[in-house]
């Protein structure tokens, strides 16, 4: 019915006054019915591939796609075709790509045309719980009904299930847990948090993690992706590195995965923005600066004692 | 995230648009243009340049869906969002194809998107408000991120016609502003604010 009013319009044949009001008689508040072809197929997974590292979890993800997609279909044809709950957890450090990988899912999910809006709503404890007894599952309800359509990412999720019994985390959960199955087909809902923690966040509710199908870790950056993370922001912010910048660099990532730090796209990221000041210092003393001058970050930028971020 | 700007072809969208990055202290627009072919043109230009060459007073000046992206201070690292200028919709059948093409985008886009800002000219309302922004609030009413801007507030006789505006769209919130000259802008924000 869209399709063939915004054809109408674009052919001639309905004025724009005709097309809006034979929308709003049909309803026309629903997504674009599309059927997907390879071409929109590679487009959506693009994203996807573009992450660095994260094999597995493209993997599992590329499966899974794959899966609600041939589900949807067979359902389209009248076959029988199992129930679909899309919540998963990803359990995985700080800047390992999990917020990146949610949102792209949503970007996927409304384009194969299983989510209405794909947008992403983040949220933690603090817009879940309430204060006082009835508050939390009303204001539980409202941010789900906020990311109808979407998915909702709950940031460190394990936050929930921490306090004692008396604490209102608890009927958050068992308000989620109501709502994750009534909807399930409507939204997606992402936990996420720290491997350990969110074990004991699973077993929080009885019915807890048989909702939520698909649990997906996602480990720390190597040195080698953690480089390669390096390359496409220099890129994309008009850097370049010399070789020796890049040995520097290389060794001042290691010397924070040997402390203990967990290897994440923002340690990059701040040891990076470090060095632009760093080189922005450097250059201030000199006058007619060459593009070259302008463009590398040489060795001196990197410095090893700091820790650009508190991990 | 994206916020769709609709109404009728001069009713002040792109002016709008202009302005309002402007008044988020935006010196320069990074343009993106989205042509019926699908693909995307960029430009990058200042306010004053976007001013000068993207507004002017004949109808359809805009043809393609075209968008600049805003950082909201919201949340831990700020909310981006898209804010895409849009082809004037107009009653009847254009002779033009490309105007029609580009009628087919914004109508296309709106079914997508989960905010849309609504521009009214009150300078064109006499007696009754025209079949199109009827259409378009029909359409959109029940959409959680849909306000109507009453623009051109600068003009003879316009601020007493808000009220008749605020009657005839009563369910939905009714900002009086003038997009060439930024008035009534932070009223605006606050409900893009609220609603990201």
């Amino acid at each position: 019915m869209v399709k063939e009013v915004i054809d109408g319009l674009r052919n001639g044949e309905l004025g724009a006054d005709r097309a809006l009001n034979m929308l709003t008689a049909n309803d026309g508040n629903q997504k674009i019915e599309k059927k997907i072809t390879p071409t929109d197929k590679r487009k959506y997974l693009k994203k996807l591939n573009k992450l660095t590292g994260l094999h597995t979890v493209k993997k599992i993800l590329k499966e899974y796609l794959a899966y609600v997609q041939i589900q949807h279909e067979r359902k389209n044809i009248g076959l029988k075709a199992n129930n679909i709950t899309m919540h998963m957890a990803f359990l995985g450090n700080p800047g390992t790509g999990k917020t990146t990988t949610a949102r792209i899912l949503g970007q996927c999910l409304l384009q194969m045309g299983l989510l209405n809006k794909g947008h992403l709503l983040e949220t933690s404890r603090s817009e879940l719980v309430g204060e006082y007894i009835g508050h939390t599952a009303q204001k539980t309800k409202k941010v789900m009904q906020k990311a109808l359509g979407g998915v909702l990412f709950i940031d460190e999720a394990y936050s929930l299930s921490r306090g004692d019994e008396r604490d209102f985390g608890q009927e958050a959960i068992d308000t989620m847990v109501k709502e994750m199955e009534d909807k399930r087909e409507d939204i997606v809902i992402i936990f996420a948090g720290y491997p350990e923690e969110m074990k004991h966040f699973l077993k929080s509710n009885p019915g807890l993690a048989s909702r939520i199908p698909i649990k997906i870790n996602f480990p720390d950056y190597t040195i080698f992706e953690l480089m390669s993370i390096a390359s496409s922001i220099l890129q994309d912010r008009e850097y370049i590195l010399t070789s020796e910048g890049k040995e520097k660099l290389r060794n001042v990532l290691k010397a924070h995965l040997n402390k203990g730090n967990s290897g994440n796209g923002r340690l990059v990221r701040n040891i990076l923005e470090n060095a632009f000041r760093a080189q922005a210092f450097r250059l201030s003393f000199s006058s007619n600066l060459s593009r070259k001058e302008l463009l590398e970050l040489q060795g001196c930028d990197f410095r090893e004692e700091e820790t650009p971020w508190p991990v | 995230m994206a916020c769709i700007i609709v109404g009728r072809p001069n009713s002040g969208k792109t002016s709008f648009l202009i302005n309002f990055a402007a008044y988020l202290g935006l010196n320069s627009l990074k343009i993106s243009v989205r042509r019926p072919q699908g693909y995307l043109a960029n430009q990058t230009m200042t306010i004053a340049r976007a001013r000068s060459n993207l507004i002017t007073c004949h109808s359809h000046t805009t043809r393609n869906l075209q968008s600049i992206k805003i950082v909201l201070p919201k949340g831990k690292r700020g909310k981006e969002i898209e804010i895409i200028d849009t082809c004037g919709l107009a009653e009847g059948i254009h002779p033009d194809r490309e105007v029609r093409m580009g009628m087919a985008q914004t109508i296309e886009k709106i079914l997508l998107c989960k905010m849309a800002l609504h521009i009214l000219d009150l300078s064109a309302i006499e007696k009754t408000t025209s079949t199109i922004d009827n259409e378009l609030y029909q359409y959109l009413k029940n959409s959680v991120g849909y306000a109507l801007l009453a623009n051109k507030i600068d003009k003879e006789d316009a601020l007493a016609k808000i009220t008749h505006v605020r009657n005839t769209f009563s369910s939905v919130p009714v900002f009086p502003i003038s997009a060439l000259y930024s008035r009534g802008f932070k009223e605006v924000y606050r409900f893009v604010l609220a609603y990201y």
